[in-house]
């Protein structure tokens, strides 16, 4: 009893939990728009609040908050190539919905709020 | 040196509360466009035009060389401000314009090269374009002065 106290307090043999729908929805999300063509990186901010912490992984730059009907809404903080913004937030959003559908989660998937923090120029379009 | 400032014809002020972004609402969520982004594309605009040689202030080019060369700094918003609203953005740029070049032409070319790429990039209707042209850049300003002693 004192032996299993001691191994659950140090997290040696318990199996990981399994992520929760929010943590589930962040990354799938932060995946997806990643896998966007002109998405750059994410951004959690400079002091790192724009995140999702799953376990002792932070997933920088996406954020996922429950939803009053249940749904999780999620907000993506990103940086992008200089090409025509609402198309691409469109294409994000898409992108997620499917890979949502994909795995099941989009009954749990609310809006998708998507803030373009910075761009930088196309490779070879000097300023 | 005296600044010249033109003004385009539009409509002053966005209509929306100016923040610290612009968003658009949509069943599917909600886009925002950082102030940033904005300023950052109307000096890529602004660098596209010929005849432009900078953006800034004196002052303001002096201290972004600094802040640049310790890794701060972003040439790319020297010169520009913006405010933006919801659905429109107004912008105010600092010129320095090759010594030779139409400045009334160059402002013309800036100003609708700006509202083309912001318009078309961040899909802001773009209520103004004010350009003050400060300082004209002559073509032996960059070439340092031959040491006096070897």
């Amino acid at each position: 009893m004192v032996e299993g106290t001691s191994e659950q307090a140090a997290g040696a043999t318990l199996p990981a939990l399994a992520a929760s729908k929010r943590v589930e929805l962040a990354r799938l999300a932060l995946t997806q728009a990643l896998s966007v063509d002109a998405v750059l990186h994410a951004t959690a901010g400079p002091l790192g609040t724009r995140s999702t912490l799953d376990g002792r992984e932070r997933l920088g730059g996406v954020t996922a908050a429950a939803l009053s009907d249940g749904r999780y809404g999620v907000t993506l903080h990103l940086v992008v190539h200089v090409v025509p913004l609402r198309p691409l937030a469109h294409r994000i959003r898409a992108r997620i919905e499917r890979g949502a559908a994909r795995a099941g989660l989009e009954n749990a998937l609310g809006p998708i709020d998507i803030v373009f923090e910075d761009v930088a120029d196309l490779p070879g379009r000097g300023v | 040196m005296a600044d010249e400032t033109t003004a385009s014809s539009r409509p002053k002020t966005p209509t929306a509360p100016a923040g610290a972004a612009s968003a658009l609402q949509t069943e599917h969520g909600t886009t925002t466009i950082a102030d940033l982004v904005v300023t950052k594309v109307a000096s890529i605009a602004a660098h596209e035009v010929p005849g432009v040689y900078a953006l800034g202030g004196g002052a303001a080019r002096a201290l972004g060389a600094v802040t640049q060369r310790v890794g701060i700094g972003d040439e790319r918003t020297q010169g520009v401000s913006v405010e933006v609203g919801e659905r429109e953005a107004a912008v105010d740029l600092t010129l320095v314009i090759e010594y030779g070049e139409s400045i009334p032409q160059v402002s013309t070319r800036v100003r609708e090269n700006v509202i083309r790429r912001i318009e078309g990039i961040c899909g802001l209707t773009v209520t103004e374009v004010n350009v003050t042209v400060n300082d004209l850049h002559f073509p032996g300003d960059d070439v340092p002065e031959p040491a006096r002693v070897e």
